[in-house]
């Protein structure tokens, strides 16, 4: 770096600044991790111990089989087992299951006699997600039921039906595990906003105390105020992104398959990208709390629901997308679970790099361009 | 009292008005990025960008893999290489490759068993497994429809042999509508946000303005100056939300009419207090905007997604579960979904209106001891 | 750096017709003038005359409508940035420029690294800085934690670290106490003599006025006489009302014409009704040996006193004494460390709650709310004291018209000019009738006419039996009081009427000579050699001296060996300035050793 002794100045003032305060200095450091280690162990996707509740109108071991079946499974747990006509629907309505199994009463003999019986399974839609999931689990569930019940029909009729069977593997996170993909995605969404919130009123505190006079009637230039007030906080996220690399690695225990210097240069770049998002809103808005709103409303809830944190970016509607590519943190996401999960690198991720480069170029000089050394 | 309330409501009400920018944001935030939100989610497997990998390369192999479409999955690649195949999973160019081994018609026709794999990439590992589940269904559809081309099993389902049929009914959401969910989920999320950001912002700035110093001196009570802040907030928050349930959520996702929705503008109106409660208790722990923002970004993004609304409570370890019950939009969550979409009633939601009845309260009480203690 | 050359013998500062407009509203119209190199230029007026518009504009930092102004020979419109490294600015108000977090030694260094001074420059104009600011024992501390003046000493040591060729200072001796505003224009002088260096400030303080070479009066945003201060008077004196003593009434009658004839016309102090008999009356404060400690450093030390019922009781002493704090916690807004503070005979805790709608309060620091317009600032403790609707309707007029705000009901706190903010507080502070009011420096910042007129509300409040405790930085203000205290690093040094604490001065230290010359700028850097008291006071000298008929003569001496012209050297009483720092030496003598 040239030796600037302006950039400097600031620099150095919004250190001191932040040092001074020393519940913020500690509070920086620290939420991350707070927030790492509640969303690593609280977030996770699996979708695991369902609650269930069943109603088994039939009371024959093998409709007990098929209840032991489904409720053995890890995803599912028993929390009412019901043998009476009872208020299933109720119970889903208020929330204490989110499954409802009716089996009928001729289930046993229907079977026996070859035929088909049909088992109801009520679900809770509220969550679309959830509720897909569980559907396939269950057919999973029911298609091995099946499998067993015909190949044990079929030997003692002599019919012969053709099966094609399935070996499913997953690639780079082989047990499925949600923690996975959940905790390199948290790198990037953590890395997203909290950053741009720090530097979101970098700037209007000043202007609203007063003290943005200094630069006002000063020689500094406006490229070397801006880059002098990015610098702190810049940094301040790259310390929050070791301690968040050292977390998954150590407390998450998440594969990491790639090149550690390839992902901090990359993180490096993408801190540029957030942190100048921050203080552009800081250079636009005039009141600490309209920028500091803005920038939760345009880094938090996209950081995780646009980036494809929970969602594949190719399976959202075309607004939602288009939400997806003009956000910094879906390039890293891609650039980060890649370096994680499937051990990648440049050769790979170059053109990530580069959007992440234009991105955090963009926002500096659009900070540059908009930051007026006048009043009003 | 009542003239004192009413001059600080007033000035509440006069200062945010004021604030141009921040109006917009408020009113961005309830209706396009809801509507945004609301359009980007299929959490459903659609479009999976697939590859087919046929070593076979039989009549069979080529009908299998005919039946990999729409709209569940995309074939865009046809892959002749174990190296090809690696390389669109390693680029996450496709997501899931079905290989279909050498001789898997010649095992189908003699052993009347075939194998086949799909490969899923597992970096999102809740879509893999959807995805997973989808492709064995295909193929058992594809085995049987086999079968009965080959004579071997006679069309009709006695025929068969013993099955259980699982008929699936998705309850309040038959056609997993996700904007649903997803138009909601980001409304309870802005509703918390704004309703713990402002008023907290609104505090902080009091004090570190010194405006805080001039109202010690008059006998406005301590009490009075939280109940302003309260009350102005959570109406301004209350008037947004009906703005994007009325112009956004039912209009343009055409979510059925289903709950009372007096009971919920109650559900509603409790929770923005208890909401508002939390921003002002941070307020009152906080000197500065800066400490603020931290203390914030430590709460906010667990309140919004810890609560039961991305992870569901079953899946959290016993832990982290008692934590939630701390969270008031656990409450909310489970009093809101009831009765919008699933049109409960108050009787089945008592449990949760208590839970966030005595929660707001604790938060207030808390909240007003502290306000006390400030004013001395 | 810049590498632009000033040619000495254009000016540096050139205006021409220059004026502005904000949202149509004129604030500055067709304004022109001129400064030389080495020139003090003072730029006075009303509050709300367009001040600071035309030194943020000179500064680059604000556009023009119309005109043309060229500093230190470049076009500050078509390029401010070039300006700016010539200049040094120091805006408005009690160092809001300051990084409240960062320490007096630490923002120092800040504005050094941000003009680039140079390592040994840097040290050395520092040193001497914060020695003469006297704020060298607080280098460590936060500016956050500085009395208001100790902040405008510390902003203005920030201003004038790099030694700008050109200095612009919007009104810097603002809430600066007497000695320390000597100490500034002992700076200024300095600079002016050594470096001509061009300074171009604004200041509600008339006697510093005088010390300019030249000043201009600003009225509505016109300038509406220019021309050296002596030339001023003097034209001023051929007009009907006699003779002025001072600028301050050349100001007065100048604006006298053109004052609304709304406006109540100004009454001379002396004519105000007389105060009430206080001889029996209750005390409504009583204060016993009160103390606050910051940490270890005791900010008030077992400070008593009373104020009786109905009586207007001044608050004097240096910047960082403790008047702020005491008066804090007389309001209940800072808890004491020690010792007890009664109200109206009750212990100030309990009496608090009680006697809450019976207490104004105008803080120092300005904390209405900005975003608020006048009138739903007056409406909004209308509100907060319960005042009755009607009785709101008829007071808030009243208040406007008191405070001179009629036509800006509308404007927003924020962007009222400093002076006419300072009267919308004291508006607040009133509003609701008070019977025991706290001011906290209410006329720092507010021009020459404005205050007089303050003091006329002040002197109505005490005539209806309104206890008031007020500090000032003022003298002529402190005369008003029935009563004074003067307060020095935490203690009380002194309590009694005016004329007592004159007599008891003048018994200790002698008459005054006060000397006046043309080149009084010189010649009291001369005196100031062998009469280390000697003070400048507008354009004249003053020199304490027990045995004024020698001291006279080896004045003459002096002055004639270095060949400065001699006006008058006249004997005349201690005034209360003079008053004010004896008492402040005999309690410290350390302090006053570089006066
Ligand atoms: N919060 C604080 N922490 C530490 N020191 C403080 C604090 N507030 C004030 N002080 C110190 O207490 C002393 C007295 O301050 P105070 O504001 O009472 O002075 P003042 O007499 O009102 O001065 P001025 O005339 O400049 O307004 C100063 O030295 C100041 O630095
Ligand atoms: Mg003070």
């Amino acid at each position: 770096m040239i030796f600037n002794r302006r950039l400097q100045s600031v620099f150095l003032k919004e250190i001191k600044e932040i040092y001074r305060d020393k519940i913020y200095l500690a509070m920086a450091l620290v939420v991350p991790v707070i927030l790492m280690i509640l969303f690593g162990f609280g977030l996770t996707m699996d979708v695991k111990n369902i609650p269930t509740a069943v109603l088994d109108q039939n009371r024959s071991p093998q409709s007990r089989e098929y209840v032991a079946r489904v409720t053995r499974s890890r995803y599912f747990t028993l929390e009412n087992y019901l043998t009476e006509v009872s208020p299933i629907d109720q119970e889903l309505t208020e929330g204490k299951i989110r499954l409802g199994l009716i089996i009928p009463p001729n289930f046993d003999r229907t079977l026996a006699l070859g035929q088909a019986s049909e088992v109801q399974a009520l679900i809770d839609g509220a969550f679309p997600d959830r509720a897909a999931t569980i559907r396939s689990y269950l057919e999973a569930i029911n298609l091995e039921f099946n499998q067993e019940l015909t190949s044990r029909w079929h030997l003692a009729t002599g019919q012969t039906v053709p099966w094609i069977e399935v070996e499913t593997r997953a690639w780079f996170n082989s047990d499925l595990e949600s923690k996975n993909f959940i905790v390199p995605g948290l790198l990037v969404t953590n890395l997203f906003f909290y950053p741009a919130l720090l530097a979101s009123i970098a700037v209007v505190r000043e202007k609203e105390s007063g003290s943005i006079f200094n630069i006002y009637c000063s020689p500094i230039r406006r490229w070397e105020y801006v880059t002098g007030k990015l610098l702190p906080y810049w940094g301040i996220g790259l310390i929050n992104y070791v301690m968040i690399y050292l977390l998954s690695d150590f407390l998450f225990d998440v594969p990491f398959r790639g090149s550690f210097l390839f992902l901090t240069l990359a993180a490096a770049i993408y801190l540029g990208a957030s942190t100048s998002l921050g203080l552009l809103m800081s250079i636009l808005f005039k009141t600490q709390v309209a920028a500091m709103l803005i920038t939760t409303v345009a880094t938090m809830i996209p950081a995780f629901i646009y980036s494809g944190f929970f969602i594949a970016v190719n399976s959202m509607g075309p607004e939602a997308q288009f939400m997806a590519y003009i956000l910094p943190a879906t390039y890293f996401m891609e650039l980060v679970r890649g370096v994680y999960l499937k051990g990648l690198g440049l050769q790979v991720y170059w053109p990530n790099l580069l959007v992440l480069l234009l991105f955090a170029a963009g926002f500096l000089s659009l900070c540059i361009h908009k930051l007026q050394k006048r009043v009003g | 009292m009542h003239q004192r309330l009413a001059a600080l409501l007033r000035k509440e009400y006069l200062q945010f008005f004021r604030d141009r920018a921040l109006i917009y944001i408020v009113l961005y935030v309830f209706t396009i990025e809801i509507y945004v939100a609301g359009t980007g989610f299929n959490i459903e497997v659609r479009n999976y960008p697939t590859a087919v990998y046929d070593r076979d390369n039989t009549q069979w192999s080529v009908q299998l893999a005919e039946k990999f479409r729409l709209p569940y999955f995309r074939v865009t690649h046809l892959v002749h290489s174990d190296p090809e195949m690696e390389a669109l999973l390693d680029q996450g160019t496709v997501s899931l490759v079905l290989v279909i081994p050498y001789g898997f018609a010649r095992d189908l026709a003699e052993k009347n068993h075939a194998a086949v794999q799909a490969i899923a990439d597992g970096t999102l590992s809740n879509t893999a497994l959807l995805a997973m589940g989808y492709a064995s269904q295909i193929a058992q559809e594809f085995a049987l429809e086999l079968g009965e081309r080959l004579g071997r099993v006679v069309p009709g389902t006695e025929h068969l042999g013993p099955q259980v049929q699982l008929k699936p009914r998705v309850a309040y959401n038959p056609n997993q509508k996700a904007e649903w969910f997803a138009s909601l989920i980001e409304l309870f999320s802005v509703i918390t946000l704004v309703a713990i950001l402002l008023p907290a912002a609104a505090m902080v700035r009091e004090k570190e303005r010194g405006t805080i110093e001039q109202l010690l001196v008059t006998p406005i009570t301590p009490v009075e100056i939280m109940l302003a802040k309260v009350i102005s907030m959570a109406s301004i928050v209350l008037v947004a939300s009906a703005l994007s349930l009325f112009l956004v959520i039912y209009p343009i996702f055409g979510l059925p009419w289903r709950g009372n929705l007096l009971l919920y503008t109650v559900a509603t109106a409790l929770y923005v207090f208890s909401a508002t409660g939390v921003g002002l208790l941070i307020a009152t722990v906080c000197r500065t905007l800066p400490q603020t923002i931290l203390f914030l970004l430590m709460v906010i993004p667990p309140i919004l997604f810890l609560s039961g609304s991305w992870t569901p409570e079953e899946a959290l370890p016993t832990g982290m579960r008692m934590v939630t019950y701390l969270s008031p939009l656990k409450y909310y969550l489970t009093i809101a979904y009831g009765i919008l979409l699933k049109g409960a009633g108050f009787w089945q939601l008592w449990q949760h209106f208590v839970g966030l009845t005595v929660l707001g309260l604790l938060l207030f009480g808390f909240c007003a001891l502290r306000f006390r203690r400030y004013f001395g | 750096m810049a590498t632009a050359t000033l040619n000495p013998a254009s000016p540096v500062i050139s205006v021409q017709n220059l004026s502005k407009a904000y949202r149509r509203q004129p604030a500055v119209r067709e304004v022109s003038f001129e400064l030389e190199r080495g020139e003090v230029f003072g730029l006075l007026g009303p509050d709300g005359a367009g001040k600071s518009s035309i030194i943020q504009m000179l500064t680059g930092v604000l556009t023009k409508t119309q005109g043309e102004a060229r500093v230190a020979g470049q076009d500050v419109f078509a390029d401010p940035e070039a300006v700016k490294a010539h200049i040094g600015y120091m805006p408005q108000g009690l160092g809001l420029n300051l990084y409240d977090s960062l320490t007096v030694d630490e923002n120092i260094d800040f504005f050094g690294d941000l003009r680039e001074v140079s390592p040994s420059t840097f040290e050395r104009n520092k040193a001497e800085l914060l020695q003469i600011t006297r704020l060298d024992k607080f280098r460590e501390r936060p500016a956050g934690q500085l009395s208001g003046g100790m902040r405008q000493k510390l902003a203005l040591c920030c201003t004038l670290i790099h030694l700008p060729e050109l200095i612009f200072l919007d009104e810097p001796t603002t809430g600066v106490d007497p000695i320390s505003r000597r100490d500034f224009w002992m700076i200024i002088n300095r600079l002016v003599v050594e470096q001509e260096t061009t300074v171009f400030l604004t200041t509600s303080y008339l006697d510093e006025a005088e010390r300019c070479h030249r000043v201009a009066l600003l009225h509505q945003g016109r300038i509406i006489a220019q021309g050296i201060p002596a030339e001023l008077m003097s034209q001023a004196s051929t007009e009907a009302q006699g003779q002025p003593r001072s600028l301050e009434e050349v100001f007065i009658q100048a604006l006298e014409p053109e004052s609304d004839a709304k406006a109540a016309p100004v009454i001379p102090l002396e004519e105000l009704a007389p105060p009430l008999d206080l001889e029996d009356a209750a005390p409504a404060i009583r204060v016993e040996a009160l103390t606050k400690k910051f940490g270890r450093f005791t900010a008030v030390d077992q400070v008593s006193f009373e104020v009786k019922t109905g009586e207007t009781f001044g608050f004097l002493g240096p910047n960082g004494a403790g008047k702020t704090t005491v008066i804090k916690m007389l309001t209940g807004i800072l808890p004491p460390t020690g010792g007890r503070a009664l109200i109206a005979g009750l212990e100030l805790r309990a009496a608090r709650q009680r006697i809450k709608a019976e207490l104004g309060y105008m803080s120092q620091k300005f904390s209405l709310y900005g975003d608020l317009t006048v009138t739903e600032n007056l409406r909004l403790y209308g509100g907060i004291y319960r005042m009755a609707a009607a009785d709101l309707e008829r007071r808030i007029p009243e208040i406007l018209a008191m405070a001179d705000l009629e036509g800006r009901e509308d404007q927003f706190a924020q962007g009222l000019p400093l002076g006419i903010r300072q009267r919308l507080a004291l508006g607040c502070a009133i509003l609701h009738r008070p019977r025991l009011v706290f001011l906290d420096e209410p006329t720092s910042g507010v021009d020459p006419r404005a205050r007089r007129k303050f003091w006329q509300i002040i002197g109505q409040l005490a005539a209806s039996g309104v206890t008031i405790l007020v500090s000032t930085h003022y003298m002529d203000e402190a005369q008003h009081c029935q009563r004074l205290a003067l307060m020095h690093q935490g203690r009380l040094v002194a309590v009694g009427s005016p004329e007592d604490l004159r007599q008891q001065a003048e018994a200790a230290t002698g008459r005054i000579l006060d000397v006046g010359s043309p080149a009084f700028r010189e010649a009291f850097l001369l005196l100031q050699e062998h009469f280390p008291q000697a003070a400048l006071h507008g354009s004249r000298i003053h020199i304490p001296s027990q045995q004024p008929d020698q001291d006279r003569e080896r004045i003459q001496q002096l002055l004639n060996q270095a060949r400065l012209p001699v006006a008058q050297i006249l004997d005349s009483p201690l005034s209360m300035e003079d008053t004010f720092i004896h008492f402040i030496q005999a309690a410290a003598p350390e302090s006053g050793n570089d006066l």
